[in-house]
C-alpha cells in the first residue's frame, strides 16, 4: 500500500513539475498572435531568442515547501476530525440539562467603572501637492 | 427474609424476565405477561431497616472465604447452584440454569433505591447500537467492524445520586465597552473596563452522578441524559432478568461532583445574560446551595465488551434513550494512509494553484 502510494507521490510531483512548466511559459510570453512566437527555456537560459527578459521557473522550491506544509496542515487536520470521530467517552463540564429554567434570576445587578484605555491610530496624510 | 428472590411464573413455574417492549414481566417459556404491580407484595419486606439474615442463603463453608475477598456466594433456589458476585451484586442470573435471582438483602431498608428507570430498549437495540456505532469510521481497524468480536453484552442497573438543589450565586465579572472616535490626526479607540456584580440564584432538578465506584465516571456521564419523568416507584421486580449492582458511593461523597457541574452552569448562564459588554471574564464567584436533596435510584445501561490488541474496549449504552458511547482504537496504517494521501493531494492543489495563479 505503501509503496503504492510513493509511486502517486512521484506521479503527483512529476505531473505538476510539468504542467507548472507549460503554464508558467505561455503565461509569461508576450506572444505576436502566431505558434511561431512561442519559445520554451529554462531559467538558466542566456535569452537569445526570447522577445523579452523574462524567466520562467521550471521548479520552484519555494512555492513546493510551501505546498508541501499547506498540503501537511491540512492533512492533520483532516485526520484529527476522523480521529475525534472515534472518541466518544468525556466527562460533563455542566448540569444545564437538569436547569429548570436556562435563564438565571438575576437579583442585584451592579456595574462598576473601573478605567479606560485610549488607543490611538495616526490618521494618513494627503499627499502633497 | 429471603435473601435470593426469583420471580416465578404462577402458571408453569418458569423464571419470569423483565420485557422492556411491553414493560412487563413475561415467561419465556408459556409467554404469560404479568405486570408489575402484581408482584408488590415481594418488596414488601424491603421497607424493613435491617438486613435481617444476612447469611440465610449464603453459600455453606464457602462464605466467610469469599466475604474476605470482597466476594459473596449465594445458593441458586432453583438448582443449587452457587452464585458468586461482588459485595454490590443486587441482581444477576445463575451462571448454572440461568434463572435470573435478585438478591434481596441489598435492596432493602437504607439501601432500597427511590426510583427505577426501566430498560426500554433490549439486547438486539444494542447491537444495532453498536453496528451504528462502527459505521463510518474510516481510521477503525477492520477487525472490529466484526460482530464475532464482541465478547459480552450485558444489561446492568447502575446505581445513581439524582440531586435536586436551589443555587444562590454571587458572581463578579470583568468586562470591557469599546468605543470609536476621531479628529483631523487621529483615529482613537477607547477601551472602558468595568466590574460587573451579578446575585442571582438558579433550580436544578435530577443531577445524576453514578454511586458506583466499578463504573467508569467518563462513561456514566457520557450516555447522559436520563429522563426522570419515567422513574418509576422501585420494584425489584423490574431487576429480573438484569444485573444490578447497589451505591458503593454514599451521596454526600457524590455531591461534590454535582456542585462542579451546577456552579459551571450557573456561571456560564448569568455570563449569558449579560448584554451591552464586550470580553466578559469570570473574576470571581460564590455560591451557596440549598434545599439539596439526593434521591437513589437505579438506571438502565447495556454494556458491551471488545478485546483487541490485548486491550479491553467497554461501550455502554443508554437502556433508556439509546445513547451509545464508547472509545475506539485507531488503526496507525490507515491513519498514516488518509494522512498522507490528503497531505499530498492537497500539496499538489495549492502547488498547481500557486503556479497558476499566483506565479
Amino acid at each position: 500500500m505503501m509503496k503504492k502510494f510513493t509511486l502517486f507521490l512521484l506521479i503527483a510531483a512529476l505531473l505538476a513539475f510539468i504542467f507548472s512548466f507549460s503554464v508558467t511559459v505561455f503565461a509569461d510570453y508576450e506572444t505576436d498572435g502566431g505558434y511561431e512566437e512561442i519559445q520554451i527555456y529554462g531559467s538558466e537560459s542566456d535569452g537569445d531568442y526570447a522577445k523579452n527578459e523574462k524567466s520562467v521557473k521550471i521548479f520552484d522550491l519555494k512555492n513546493l515547501l510551501i505546498s508541501l506544509a499547506v498540503g501537511a496542515l491540512i492533512g492533520f487536520i483532516v485526520v484529527s476530525v476522523m480521529k475525534s470521530k472515534l472518541k466518544s467517552v468525556h466527562r460533563r463540564d455542566t448540569a444545564s440539562n437538569y436547569a429548570l429554567s436556562l435563564n438565571p434570576v438575576i437579583e442585584k445587578s451592579d456595574d462598576t467603572y473601573l478605567s479606560t484605555d485610549t488607543y490611538t491610530t495616526p490618521k494618513a496624510k494627503p499627499p502633497e501637492q | 427474609m429471603a435473601q435470593l428472590h426469583e420471580y416465578e411464573c404462577p402458571k408453569c413455574g418458569g423464571a419470569l424476565e423483565f420485557n422492556s417492549a411491553i414493560q412487563k414481566l413475561k415467561c419465556p417459556y408459556c409467554d404469560s405477561e404479568y405486570e408489575i404491580s402484581e408482584f408488590e407484595a415481594v418488596d414488601s419486606a424491603l421497607d424493613q431497616t435491617e438486613n435481617e439474615q444476612d447469611s440465610v442463603d449464603h453459600a455453606d463453608g464457602a462464605d466467610s472465604e469469599e466475604s474476605a475477598s470482597g466476594l459473596v456466594s449465594y445458593v441458586c433456589k432453583s438448582c443449587g447452584g452457587e452464585i458468586v458476585g461482588d459485595s454490590t451484586l443486587a441482581s444477576s442470573a445463575c451462571p448454572f440454569c440461568g434463572n435470573p435471582v435478585v438478591m434481596m438483602g441489598q435492596l432493602s431498608g437504607s439501601l432500597k433505591p427511590d426510583y427505577i428507570i426501566p430498560f426500554k430498549l433490549d439486547k438486539k437495540a444494542a447491537k444495532e447500537a453498536l453496528k451504528k456505532h462502527l459505521e463510518g469510521k474510516k481510521l477503525l481497524p477492520k477487525v472490529f467492524k466484526s460482530e464475532n468480536h464482541i465478547d459480552e453484552i450485558k444489561g446492568l442497573y447502575v446505581p445513581f445520586w439524582f440531586f435536586d438543589t436551589d443555587v444562590y450565586a454571587d458572581i463578579v465579572f470583568k468586562a470591557d465597552k469599546t468605543s470609536l472616535r476621531e479628529d483631523n490626526e487621529n483615529s482613537y479607540r477607547d477601551v472602558a473596563h468595568y466590574s460587573l456584580s451579578r446575585k442571582g440564584n438558579m433550580s436544578f432538578e435530577n443531577v445524576p452522578v453514578d454511586a458506583s465506584q466499578a463504573m467508569d465516571d467518563a462513561l456514566m456521564e457520557s450516555i447522559e441524559p436520563y429522563d426522570f419523568a419515567d422513574a418509576k416507584k422501585f420494584s425489584t421486580a423490574y431487576l429480573a432478568g438484569f444485573a444490578a449492582d447497589k451505591f458503593d458511593i454514599e451521596s454526600s461523597s457524590c455531591l461534590p461532583r454535582a456542585k462542579d457541574r451546577i456552579s459551571l452552569s450557573v456561571a456560564g448562564a448569568v455570563k449569558n445574560s449579560i448584554t451591552g459588554y464586550e470580553n466578559i471574564t469570570l473574576e470571581n464567584a460564590d455560591f451557596e446551595y440549598s434545599d439539596t436533596f439526593a434521591k437513589y435510584a437505579l438506571c438502565p445501561v447495556w454494556l458491551l465488551n471488545t478485546s483487541w490488541n490485548n486491550e479491553k474496549f467497554t461501550f455502554a449504552m443508554n437502556g433508556q434513550t439509546g445513547r451509545f458511547v464508547g472509545d475506539l482504537p485507531v488503526d496507525k496504517g490507515a491513519l498514516k494512509k488518509y494522512f498522507f494521501t490528503v497531505a499530498g493531494i492537497s500539496a499538489l492543489i495549492v502547488y498547481l494553484f500557486i503556479n497558476f495563479f499566483l506565479g
